[in-house]
């Protein structure tokens, strides 16, 4: 599913003290199949974007284009439902929305409100937390007697149970211990290459944008001021500069070698490609 | 929706009605309480009317903002109004409509009952726009200290308050969140019967409930391990100063008072 | 000085065992980082340090004084503690009256509670923030005015448990920045609880637990190199140890060594 933003503008506590611009004059698209990711500072617009993209907030002014549905001011609450089933929300703490009694019935939760039926429901969710290494014997049990990290994996299989077409994760790894969060990480780019979909990742941390995403758009106080690849956005230290943004620990190391001459045939984009690249460039130079 | 909520809402600013004490201000408040029914003819209303239009610009208020902010209690202040247009006989009778007349005391009685109401609603959001919840908390504990001697817990009610106002956000904040998950999650919260719409308020007053409990167990043990152990031997960090002006702010209410019982009729 | 000695507890009895047979030492001014996951067994050593759970086996000393039933309370003031959730423990309506909370709890005298109030705060750079409310301030600032709650309490040991692990990189670089400075004066022991190694490299001292076990212990390079622990305690290395790893003999360098080496 594409989505796509046109002058979307949006405006928080309109005609009050409190009226805050967050996004102002948005034109950009999310393609099918594509990782992106978000980034820019704390009040950039970040949230109220991805809250934009599946209808959790309505434009101010403009549209939102999310396949043939048509999303504006006064949209109905019918179009705004199929958004959601299209377009699915890991926030960010997904396990503070656990609720049910048991884990199973949570991670039904979801389906069952897109429409699906009873058994549909209950093979889907069995599946994902399943995929997510949920062990079978913990189904019927509280979701709150499970330990945080199993919390969270429960929270992302109700929304993956959904089987959305768009999947937006908002700070996934947040509170993570490093171990899971790199296998999180991981999971999350199994489900892009291997079901196809759509993957928005908003977060803070760089190393992980840069590693998984493959486009980046760039917001700042609610514009959006850059976008295009990955590889050339996060490399071009100026413009991280520019904005305040941290490079990432592997685009730093790089430049770093660089200025001491030591220079590769391409950009790395993680901690295998980096060795291999400097293992070539060693055995050249020896 | 909430956010159009102003009552209880603080507006930070430099007026000289925001630099009041917040006790002078309370005091004021309650003798105002007293002083609209002073008035019981149109002279007193518009004095009323023009005393509480000063009074938001003293505050550096902006008059249709705090209008707006008095839609939210139209409902009560039409209720009020029809109320004693039919209910409330006297004078000639304007319309009759059979079953029900509606007579020129009704109007009357009407209109200065609601202006009473409005009146009471605007200086106390006044009040709370220029007056942080700290403060009032502050000068509330303080007023009520003499109740010690009737055994209520002042302080303990006063630390409740204020730790309540803090977490006032801090809730509202996650309750928007957990609506929010939810409702990516395929969750309606405004279809159905009331018994369907019920039912979907689980999943967010659960979650919500279990957070609320978490929170008040970490905030219990943050406050034992710095050493909270009730009002005994505590010392404050916050004192308020009565000056001159907020002596001089009262005697003008007082004033007022007056001049209002004067042109009664 | 604190000593644990054969520290052992368990929440019901007969049940396993949170912590088992612990003997640690914190010298003054030390930073001491305990690393390991929920479950490890160090956040019931903080609650034993902190003297909310007392039942224990085996003894504690503080400065040379055996830990009683009498002394609890006097011996309590020395430590301060930083929790890991900023909003649970922000007890003020705004920053000052947090930091002051301690203060007028321990009957400090208001003036001199003013004073040390604006230490404190001016040490974690949130004095311009005083008459700020929680609501306004970043997960970062929260936990720089919760240090800040800490040591204006003055005292011998600050304890941050987990403190970095909810808030954003930008916060945590902070939290790091602030600590350094605490250490350099060097009067205040840290004892620093995380799962993250990258932020243990300025500890003096570093221990990973595992089920109620300290199961490594020693400076930063030594556990950095104890790859067994690491891997049992399912722990990654920093960035720039990986890269040494992979790349030279897996020295314990820093970021900057690193480029120099390479």
């Amino acid at each position: 599913m594409r989505i796509t933003f046109k002058n979307l503008t949006s405006i928080y506590h309109q005609n009050t003290p409190f009226e805050h611009l967050a996004l102002n004059d948005i034109n950009t698209t999310f393609e099918e199949g594509v990782y992106y990711g978000i980034i820019g500072h704390t009040g950039s617009g970040k949230s109220t974007m991805i809250q934009t993209l599946n209808g959790l907030l309505l434009p101010s002014r403009g549209e939102v284009h999310a396949g043939d549905i048509l999303l504006r001011r006064k949209s109905k609450q019918k179009d705004i439902h199929r958004v959601k089933k299209h377009v699915g929300m890991v926030f960010q703490f997904p396990e503070h929305q656990l609720f049910e009694e048991t884990v199973l019935k949570d991670v039904m939760f979801g389906p069952k409100n897109m429409g699906m039926d009873e058994t549909v429901a209950q093979e889907k969710a069995e599946y994902y937390l399943d995929l997510l290494n949920i062990d079978a014997s913990l189904f019927q049990s509280s979701p709150f007697d499970l330990s945080g990290g199993q919390m969270r994996k429960v929270a992302i299989a109700g929304i993956l149970a959904m089987e959305p077409e768009v999947l937006i994760l908002d700070e996934p790894t947040a509170g993570l211990d490093p171990k899971s969060h790199i296998e999180t990480m991981a999971l999350f780019k199994r489900i892009h290459q291997e079901m196809g979909i759509t993957v928005i990742l908003v977060t803070h941390d760089m190393n992980d944008v840069y590693e998984y995403t493959e486009y980046v758009k760039i917001l700042s106080g609610g514009h959006l001021v850059r976008e295009g690849r990955t590889t050339d956005l996060l490399t071009d230290e100026k413009l991280l500069e520019r904005f305040a943004l941290e490079p990432p620990d592997i685009v730093k190391l790089t430049h770093d070698l660089e200025n001491k001459g030591i220079i590769f045939d391409s950009v790395p984009r993680n901690v295998e490609q980096f060795t291999e690249l400097y293992e070539e460039w060693r055995a050249g130079n020896a | 929706m909430l956010s159009k909520m102003l009552l209880g809402r603080y507006i930070p600013g430099s007026s000289i009605i925001h630099q009041l004490d917040p006790r002078a201000k309370i005091l004021a408040v309650v003798l105002f309480m007293a002083i609209v029914f002073f008035a019981n003819h149109w002279t007193g209303y518009i004095l009323l009317i023009v005393f509480i239009t000063v009074l938001t610009k003293t505050a550096d208020l902006s008059i249709r903002f705090l209008f707006n902010g008095l839609k939210l209690i139209l409902i009560l202040l039409l209720f009020t109004f029809f109320m004693h247009l039919f209910f409330t006989k006297g004078g000639t009778v304007l319309v009759d409509g059979g079953f029900f007349t509606i007579e020129s005391e009704g109007v009357v009685r009407g209109v200065y009952i609601t202006i009473r109401l409005a009146m009471l609603v605007l200086i106390t959001t006044i009040l709370t726009l220029t007056t942080s919840p700290l403060q009032l908390t502050d000068a509330i504990e303080r007023i009520a200290k003499p109740l010690k001697v009737f055994k209520v817990p002042v302080h303990e009610i006063a630390l409740m308050m204020s730790i309540s106002l803090r977490f006032i956000p801090t809730l509202m904040d996650e309750t928007e969140k957990i609506i929010k998950a939810q409702s990516a999650r395929g969750s309606t919260f405004m279809t159905g019967n009331l018994m369907s719409r019920l039912q979907a308020l689980t999943p967010i007053f659960i979650p919500l409930f279990i957070s609320s409990f978490k929170r008040a167990e970490e905030m219990a043990i943050a406050m034992e391990v710095r050493g909270y152990q009730g009002e005994e031997g505590r010392t404050h960090y916050r004192v308020l100063n009565w000056q001159w002006k907020d002596t001089f702010a009262l005697i003008l209410m007082i004033i007022f008072g007056i001049i209002l019982w004067m042109i009664r009729q | 000085m604190i000593g644990l000695e054969d520290i052992t507890y368990s929440y019901r009895t007969g049940e396993y065992k949170a912590l088992d047979h612990i003997s640690l030492t914190f010298r003054r001014g030390e930073w001491v980082s305990i690393i390991g996951h929920n479950g490890s067994g160090k956040s019931t050593l903080v609650k034993i340090l902190m003297g909310i759970l007392d039942d224990y086996e085996g003894s504690i000393t503080v400065d040379g004084e055996l830990l009683d039933e009498e002394n609890r309370i006097t011996m309590r003031k020395k430590f301060a503690i930083v929790f890991q959730n900023p909003d649970n423990q922000f007890v003020g309506a705004t920053v000052e009256d947090d930091v002051a909370f301690g203060l007028e709890n321990n009957g400090v005298p208001r003036d001199e509670m003013v004073r040390r109030t604006e230490e404190a705060l001016k040490a974690v750079n949130m004095l311009e923030f005083r008459d700020h409310e929680p609501s306004r301030l970043s997960g970062g600032q929260k936990q720089r005015v919760a240090i800040a709650s800490a040591l204006a309490m003055a005292p011998d040991v600050l304890i941050l448990d987990e403190a970095t692990s909810m808030i954003d990189p930008e916060g945590r670089r902070e939290v790091l920045d602030i600590l350094r400075t605490i250490h350099r004066r060097g009067k205040t022991t840290l004892i620093f609880i995380t799962h993250d190694l990258s932020e243990i490299e300025d500890s003096d001292h570093a221990v990973i637990m595992k089920d109620g076990q300290i199961i490594s212990e020693g400076t930063v390079e030594e556990i950095y190199k104890d790859t067994d622990a690491l891997l049992a305690s399912r722990l990654v290395l920093p960035f720039h140890m990986k890269i040494s790893k992979r790349l030279l003999d897996g020295s314990f360098l820093s970021y900057d060594e690193l480029v120099e080496r390479l």
